[in-house]
C-alpha cells in the first residue's frame, strides 16, 4: 500500500506541474481553453434547462414517466461508453506505455501498477461525468422541486459511477490483456464491428417509428417499451438514476439504499479485479512484450503499388512524399481510428437521412438540414486538421533532417502534405455533402454550390493547418495532442473556426432564399456569385497567406 | 550474482535466446556482445524480469526473478537504452521517487543524492523539469537513480550512448567502484573499446546463442587472433 500512496503522491506532483505551467502558458491559450470549457459546459446546461422547462410543462402529461426514463437512458449509455473507453485508455496504458515498463523494473507489486495505471481512465470518465451529469443534475434542480439532499446524493452517486465504469474498463483490459493475444484481437475488433451494426440495425427502425408517430404518445411509450432495458433493476446505471430521482422527491431510504447498493458493488467489483490483477497482470504483461513482428509484404505491398500507380501524375518526388505521408497515417491505427469515428459517425447520420420522412417537410426545412450538414462538416474538418494536419510537420521531430536536407525546396515539402490533405479530406467530406443533398432531393446547383464551398473549405482549413504547423512546430515530442494543445495548435483551432464563419456565410443567405422561393432569377445569380467569389477569395487567402509564411520559416529552420 | 540457466525466448518460430547459460560473479563487470538482432536486449529483458523465458531460469543473489520476483528486483538496478523519465517531474523530484521505492530513508536519499549530484555534475539542472533535458543528462541522471539504493546487481544496457567524454570516464570509474563493493554488473554495449577497458569477462551472443565466453585473452583465443576485440567479435560472429 505504500508504494502504491507513493505513486499516487507523485502523480499529483506531476498534475501540480502541469496546472502550473498551463496556468503560465500564452494568456491567449490558457483564456481560449477556459472559455470553451465554460463556454460548452454552459451550453449543456442550457440544452438541459430547456428540455426539462419543456417536459416541466407536462408533455402529454407524461413527463415523469419520461423524466426517469431520460436519466436512466442517460447513465446506461454512459456507463457502455465510459466501460468501452475506459478499457481502451486502461489497455493502453497497462501494456502500451513506457511508464508501465519502467515501473514494472522498480521493485513494486504487480497488481499495485496495475491499480495505478489503471486508474489513469478515470480521469476521461470525470470528464464525461463533468460535462454531461453535473449539468444535468444541476438543470433539473432548477426546474423541478427537490431536496436540500439531492445535490449531495446526485454528487456521491457520481463519483461511485465513475469509479464503477473506471473498474470495469480495467477488468475489461484484463481479460484481453490475459486471454486475447495481439494476434488474435482482429476477432475482437470483428465483433466491435457487428455490436455496433448490431446496434444500428436495432436502432435505426425504433428512431423510424417514432418519426413516424410525429412524437406522439403512442410513439413515445413504444419507444420506452422497445428500450426498456435501460430500467433494468440489475443495471448499476439504473441505481444511480432511480437514486438520483429518490433523492429529489425526498424518499431518502431509498436514496440512500441504492447509493450504499453501489457503493458496495464498486467495492466488490475493485476487489475482485484486484485479486484478478495479482493472478494474471504480470502474466499478461510479459506476454504482451513477445509478439512476433508482422511483415508488410504481400497484400499490402500491392495496394501500395496501386495508390503509387494512381498518384502518377504528380512529380516523383512530390509523389514520394505523399505516399510517405499515406503509409504513415495508414500504419497509425491511433490516428485513423479517430479520423474514421469523427466522419463515421457523420456518414451514420447522412445514410441514414433517406429513413426519416424527409418528403413531408417543407422546402424551408430541406435547406436549413442541408445547411447544417454543410455547417456540420466544416466544424468536423476544422478538428480534423488541426488534430491529423497541424501535427504533421512537428511528428518528423528528430528526423526532419531528413526532409531538411532532401534535394528538393522545402516548399515543395510543405505543398505535398497540403495537397495530401486537401485531397483527402475532400474525398470524404465532398461524398458525405453529395450524399446528404441527393438524400434531401436538393437541385443540382444547390449541390454544386455545396461541394465548391466544401472544396474551399478543405483547402483553406489545410492551408491554415500545414502552414501554422511550419510556423509553430513542436520537433520535442512526439505526442500529437501535445503539439496540437501548444500555442500553434490552439491558434490554429481559433483561426479555422473564424475562417469558416467568414467563408460559409456569404453563401448561406442566397442559397436558402432561393431554397424558400424568395430569391430568383438574375438578384439570385448575383448573390450566388458574388458569394462563391468571396468564399473563393477568403479560403485563397487562408490558404495562401500561412502557406508562405509556413514556407519562409520552415526554409529558415535550423535542425 | 547473476546466474543464468539454460534460458531459452521463443517468439513464435523464432528461437530469439537459445539455451544461454552463464554466471556473474559478485564484484565482475560482465560485458555482454553482440550484432544487432542478437539477442541481447531480450537476455537483459529476461535478467530484469521484463519478459518470462520459454524455457530456463534466471536467479539473483539466490533469488528466482520469475517466482521471487519481488526480493529480486529489489536489488537489482536496471538502466535501459532508451530510460523513462517523468517529464514533468524535475531530476531531484524523481530520484528520491526512485529511492522511495526502493525503500531508501529520507536522509540516506538525501546524501546519496548529494554524492551522486556532484558525482555526475548534475547540479546545474537537477532542478528542471526532465522534459529540458539532453540525451546525456538524461543518461546521468537515470544512471544515478540506478545507483542510489546501492543494488547488489546492475544490469545496463548501452550505457554510454549520449554521454560526453568526461561522463562516460565518470561512469567507468563509477562501475569499476561499484565491483570493488562487491556489485555484479551485466553490461551490453556496441562499444568495443570500452568493453576492452572495462570487461573482466566477455560473453559474445549470435542468433540467440553465446558464440564466445571468457576473459579478453580467451575470446582473442577462440577467435584466433591477436589481441584486437574488434577482430575477434567480428571473426565470431560473421554469417
Amino acid at each position: 500500500m505504500r508504494d502504491l500512496l507513493l505513486l499516487i503522491s507523485v502523480r499529483f506532483r506531476i498534475i501540480r506541474h502541469g496546472a502550473r505551467e498551463f496556468l503560465g502558458s500564452s494568456r491567449l491559450r490558457v483564456t481560449v481553453v477556459i472559455g470553451l470549457v465554460v463556454f460548452f459546459w454552459l451550453l449543456m446546461f442550457a440544452m438541459f434547462y430547456d428540455a426539462f422547462r419543456f417536459l416541466h410543462g407536462g408533455f402529454l402529461g407524461i413527463s415523469g414517466i419520461l423524466i426517469e426514463y431520460l436519466f436512466a437512458f442517460l447513465f446506461v449509455s454512459l456507463l457502455v461508453m465510459m466501460a468501452i473507453s475506459d478499457a481502451i485508455i486502461a489497455y493502453a496504458s497497462l501494456y502500451r506505455s513506457g511508464e508501465t515498463e519502467f515501473l514494472h523494473s522498480l521493485p513494486l507489486r504487480a497488481e499495485n501498477t496495475f491499480a495505478y495505471r489503471g486508474a489513469d481512465s478515470m480521469v476521461f470518465s470525470l470528464w464525461g461525468v463533468g460535462t454531461l451529469v453535473i449539468p444535468m443534475v444541476l438543470a433539473y434542480a432548477a426546474i423541478f422541486p427537490t431536496t436540500w439532499y439531492f445535490l449531495p446524493f446526485a454528487l456521491a452517486l457520481s463519483v461511485l459511477f465513475i469509479l464503477f465504469a473506471t473498474e470495469l474498463g480495467a477488468f475489461f483490459a484484463l481479460v484481453v490483456g490475459l486471454f486475447l493475444p495481439r494476434g488474435h484481437r482482429k476477432a475482437l475488433i470483428g465483433l466491435a464491428v457487428a455490436a455496433v451494426g448490431a446496434a444500428v440495425l436495432w436502432g435505426v427502425p425504433i428512431g423510424a417509428k417514432l418519426q413516424e408517430s410525429k412524437f406522439n404518445e403512442a410513439g413515445i411509450r413504444y419507444v420506452i417499451n422497445k428500450t426498456s432495458f435501460c430500467q433494468h433493476w440489475a443495471l448499476p446505471s439504473h441505481w444511480v438514476s432511480r437514486g438520483m430521482l429518490a433523492a429529489a422527491h425526498g424518499d431518502l431510504s431509498e436514496a440512500a439504499f441504492l447509493t450504499a447498493l453501489l457503493l458496495a458493488n464498486v467495492l466488490f467489483l475493485g476487489m475482485v479485479t484486484y485479486r484478478f490483477a495479482f493472478y494474471g497482470y504480470r502474466l499478461s504483461w510479459c506476454a504482451s512484450r513477445g509478439m512476433s513482428r508482422r511483415s508488410l509484404r504481400g497484400p499490402e505491398s500491392v495496394f501500395w503499388k496501386a495508390v503509387e500507380g494512381a498518384l502518377l501524375p504528380l512529380p516523383l518526388r512530390l509523389r514520394q512524399l505523399v505516399l510517405k505521408d499515406m503509409k504513415t497515417f495508414l500504419r497509425d491505427p491511433s490516428q485513423w481510428s479517430q479520423f474514421l469515428l469523427f466522419f463515421g459517425l457523420l456518414a451514420l447520420y447522412v445514410l441514414n437521412l433517406p429513413r426519416f420522412n424527409l418528403d413531408q417537410l417543407q422546402p424551408y426545412w430541406h435547406s436549413m438540414i442541408a445547411l447544417l450538414n454543410l455547417g456540420a462538416a466544416c466544424l468536423t474538418l476544422a478538428t480534423l486538421t488541426t488534430r491529423f494536419v497541424f501535427p504533421q510537420l512537428s511528428l518528423e521531430g528528430r528526423r526532419i533532417w531528413i526532409l531538411g536536407l532532401l534535394p528538393l525546396e522545402r516548399k515543395v515539402i510543405l505543398w505535398g502534405k497540403f495537397l495530401f490533405a486537401t485531397a483527402g479530406t475532400f474525398l470524404i467530406s465532398g461524398t458525405l455533402i453529395a450524399l446528404s443533398d441527393l438524400f434531401l432531393k436538393l437541385p443540382l446547383w444547390a449541390l454544386a454550390a455545396h461541394l465548391v464551398v466544401t472544396l474551399c473549405v478543405c483547402c483553406g482549413l489545410n492551408g491554415l493547418a500545414v502552414g501554422l504547423g511550419a510556423l509553430y512546430p513542436q520537433l520535442g515530442t512526439d505526442n500529437p495532442s501535445k503539439i496540437v494543445s501548444s500555442f500553434g495548435g490552439t491558434l490554429n483551432l481559433i483561426c479555422s473556426i473564424c475562417f469558416i464563419a467568414l467563408a460559409a456565410a456569404p453563401v448561406v443567405a442566397p442559397l436558402h432564399l432561393k431554397m424558400i422561393g424568395k430569391l430568383e432569377g438574375a438578384p439570385f445569380a448575383l448573390g450566388i456569385g458574388a458569394g462563391l467569389g468571396v468564399v473563393a477569395a477568403v479560403a485563397a487567402l487562408a490558404t495562401l497567406i500561412p502557406m508562405l509564411a509556413g514556407a519562409r520559416a520552415f526554409a529558415r529552420m535550423e535542425f | 550474482m547473476i546466474e543464468i540457466r539454460n534460458l531459452t525466448k521463443r517468439f513464435g518460430q523464432t528461437v530469439a535466446v537459445d539455451r544461454l547459460s552463464l554466471t556473474v560473479e559478485p564484484g565482475e563487470l560482465f560485458v555482454f556482445l553482440g550484432p544487432n538482432g542478437a539477442g541481447k536486449t531480450t537476455t537483459i529483458k529476461m535478467i530484469t524480469g521484463l519478459l518470462r523465458p520459454t524455457e530456463g531460469e534466471v536467479v539473483l543473489c539466490g533469488h528466482d526473478v520469475q517466482t521471487d520476483y519481488m526480493a529480486a528486483k529489489s536489488l537489482l538496478s536496471y538502466v535501459p537504452d532508451q530510460p523513462f523519465l517523468y517529464e514533468k517531474l524535475t531530476g531531484r523530484e524523481f530520484l528520491h521517487f526512485v529511492g522511495s521505492m526502493y525503500g531508501v530513508g529520507k536522509q540516506r536519499r538525501r546524501g546519496r543524492i548529494g554524492e551522486l549530484t556532484e558525482r555526475f555534475e548534475m547540479g546545474g539542472f537537477l532542478d528542471q523539469p526532465g522534459e529540458t533535458y539532453s540525451h546525456g543528462m538524461k543518461q546521468r541522471l537515470v544512471i544515478s537513480a540506478a545507483l542510489l539504493h546501492e543494488p547488489r546487481v546492475i544490469v545496463i544496457d548501452e550505457p554510454m550512448v549520449g554521454l560526453d567524454p568526461k561522463g562516460a570516464n565518470t561512469l567507468k570509474r563509477t562501475l569499476k567502484e561499484e565491483t570493488e563493493r562487491g556489485v555484479a554488473i551485466f553490461m551490453s554495449t556496441h562499444t568495443l573499446a570500452v568493453a576492452e577497458e572495462t570487461a573482466e569477462r566477455v560473453g559474445i551472443i549470435r542468433k540467440g546463442a553465446l558464440v564466445a565466453l571468457g576473459t579478453l585473452a580467451q575470446v582473442y583465443e577462440s577467435a584466433q587472433t591477436d589481441q584486437r576485440l574488434e577482430e575477434a567479435f567480428l571473426r565470431l560472429t560473421e554469417e
